[in-house]
């Protein structure tokens, strides 16, 4: 673990792909996952299915933003979703908990199963499906009540702890698996929006947890947020990935390359519609990518 | 070392050009105090005025006593709690149904041409001058239900247009709601219903709740539409509330209205006296929405249970 900390001070790559220079991207993501890799085994075993994508394909009316995607995504495992903006890594994420059926006008083909069941299945309800499947957003999105609430709002809903002081162990519990337990335990009825930005993401964290799901999903979790609490949830991840399946979306290979046992690149063509063109254990995409494109997009040379 | 001369620092004066701009600013900043003044002048002459005229008429009989010959002696109590009841009615009634129908076109119908259709429909209903909703609602409630002239018919006539303006401030509120808050709900697995319950509406309910005030503000002010369905001046009768069944309605907007038409003969100060217990009543329901508004805010930051 802390080894993996040290690495992350060198974000070079990660600025250079943001001001579109190129120089050295590549290797330095080639240094962080060999020294991820190092610090804690990357967890490349494909015993266990947590979810299975089969020919997916994404509609948002007319324009097909996602085509033809099929991979595994396996158990306590932590599997990134990367490329260039606008491929489709958000709109593939929202399938995994039907988050896309809010959104009129939304298609999805193909079939997605969790832990064996087809989860497009009509008879799945999506509100089921999401206590399973919980999801982390790209901005903290904290209730407008306290801190405390903040947790108790998911179990209350949907009765899970059946006494007071069951909810208060359950409120501890949660926040302490995110870390946050020592930073808010002495002001757990100020308001939730009151904590800083990083604080607010493990707060939202916390509050996936409380409902106890089996795999969690996050949309680029640490976009808002500043170095310090990027590497806070980043350690998070690890953690949370012994116990937990995670598909995390992000931009910041370095990132990817650190918390991640999986990578999946996704790009869109002119016709802007995203499609898989690699998937591979995380150490074997950014050493020896097998794909041209792969290899162009982690050093840089596009997106 | 030392600055070169006429250099050292001169970044942090104000520029030329950014002196003008601060001149501009304060320019218009001076003007919108302006248009605040302008707009509360007259609000606080009137407000004023209305004190100083009607302060001689209110005394403890004008306030809690019947009135006697034909109201230009005694008081006007009856108009008081019946107009109270009128308005507690237009709440019953436009309440429920207002925010229930916003509740459904904001979060639940399905975006459309339809649905604009309906949006705009509303709006433009909101804007529909009182006295069509009157005459609608006398043929509508009098004739083709064949109601007496009661005061619940004249609650109904005025929730009628309560209501529209009640859903397009509530759907306003409900939209405004940021998206991030309700997707954070639902991503835990709980239904749209419960999140719409419990994350939804609690948010929009500063707005909702300053919808409704304008909508009965509003209502206790109209004087065209009650008289159509059936208002009468004051007079004595039982106020149990069965009156709302029984009896027709007396409300002070047209005890006032009537006042000053009828004319010869009644009290210049109690028509002051009516229109200052009027803006006492609106002030009054202001207030209790600043309240609640105040009191949703306090419990929404510590707790919730
Ligand atoms: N609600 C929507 N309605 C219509 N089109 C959408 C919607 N959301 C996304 N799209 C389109 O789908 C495509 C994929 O968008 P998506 O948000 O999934 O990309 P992304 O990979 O997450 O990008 P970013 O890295 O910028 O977040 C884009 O072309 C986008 O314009
Ligand atoms: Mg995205």
């Amino acid at each position: 673990m802390t080894n993996e900390t040290t690495t992350t001070t060198e974000t070079g790559a990660e600025t250079n792909l943001s001001t579109g220079r190129m120089a050295g991207g590549g290797v330095d993501v080639k240094a962080t996952v060999a020294a991820a890799a190092a610090a804690s085994p990357k967890k490349t075993s494909t015993d266990q299915v947590a979810l299975s994508l089969n020919n997916v394909g994404v509609w948002y009316g007319q324009h097909e933003a996602v085509q033809g995607v099929s991979f595994d995504i396996y158990q306590r495992a932590t599997t990134a979703l990367i490329g260039p903006s606008g491929c489709g890594k958000s709109t593939l994420l929202r399938c995994f908990n039907r988050m896309n059926d809010l959104i009129p006008g939304t298609r999805v083909t193909g079939t997605i199963s969790v832990e064996g069941v087809d989860i497009m299945g009509k008879d799945v309800d999506a509100v089921q499906l999401r206590r399973h499947v919980g999801m982390v957003f790209q901005k903290p999105n904290p209730f407008p009540m306290s801190i405390k609430e903040n947790i108790a709002f998911g179990p209350k809903r949907l009765g899970l702890a059946k006494s007071k002081s069951q909810m208060d162990d359950l409120i501890e519990e949660s926040l302490r698996d995110a870390a946050l337990w020592d930073e808010v335990k002495d002001k757990l009825d100020e308001p939730g929006t009151s904590l800083s930005g990083g604080q607010q993401q493990r707060l939202c964290i916390a509050r996936v947890l409380a409902v106890k799901p089996d795999i969690i999903l996050m949309d680029e979790p640490c976009s808002a947020l500043d170095p310090i609490a990027t590497l806070k949830i980043e350690d998070l991840m690890r953690t949370l990935a012994k116990d937990y399946t995670i598909v995390v979306v992000t931009h910041n290979m370095q990132q990817a390359a650190r918390v991640s046992d999986w990578t999946a690149f996704l790009l869109a063509g002119e016709e802007r519609t995203g499609r898989l063109i690699e998937y591979s254990p995380t150490e074997q995409l950014f050493t020896t990518p097998r794909d041209k494109r792969t290899e162009d997009y982690i050093t840089g040379r596009f997106g | 070392m030392s600055a070169l001369p006429g250099t050292s620092s001169s970044w942090l004066r104000t520029p030329p050009e950014g002196k003008r701009k601060n001149f501009y600013q304060n320019v218009v900043f001076g003007l919108t105090i302006l248009a605040t003044i302008v707009v509360l002048t007259p609000i606080v002459i009137v407000a004023g005025y209305v004190v100083r005229e009607g302060l001689s008429a209110i005394t403890l009989e004008f306030l809690t006593e019947g009135p006697r010959r034909d109201g230009a002696e005694g008081g006007i109590w009856p108009v008081i709690v019946l107009t109270g009841y009128t308005l507690i009615l237009v709440v019953v009634m436009a309440v429920p149904f207002g925010v229930g129908s916003a509740v459904f076109l904001s979060e639940y119908a399905r975006p459309g041409r339809l649905l604009r259709l309906i949006n705009l429909t509303i709006i433009n209903l909101a804007g529909v001058p009182s006295i069509v909703y009157g005459l609608f609602g006398a043929a509508f409630f009098l004739d083709i239900l064949g109601g007496e002239k009661s005061l619940w018919v004249v609650s109904a006539t005025l929730a009628l247009q309560a209501l529209a303006i009640i859903i397009t401030s509530a759907r306003e509120s409900l939209l405004s709601v940021t998206r991030g808050i309700r997707e954070g709900s639902l991503a835990l697995g709980v239904s749209k219903l419960r999140t719409t319950f419990f994350i939804t509406l609690p948010q929009a309910l500063p707005g909702i709740i300053t919808g409704v005030l304008l909508a009965i503000s509003r209502a206790a002010g109209e004087t065209a539409p009650v008289i159509v369905v059936g208002a009468i001046l004051a007079k004595n009768v039982s106020l149990n509330p069965s009156a709302v069944i029984n009896e027709r309605a007396q409300v002070l907007s047209f005890e006032l209205y009537g006042r000053i038409t009828e004319g010869i003969g009644y009290p210049e100060e109690r028509k002051w006296g009516i229109a200052l217990v009027l803006l006492t009543v609106v002030l009054i329901f202001n207030l209790s929405a600043l309240f609640l508004r105040w009191r949703i805010s306090q419990l929404g930051s510590v707790r919730r249970n």
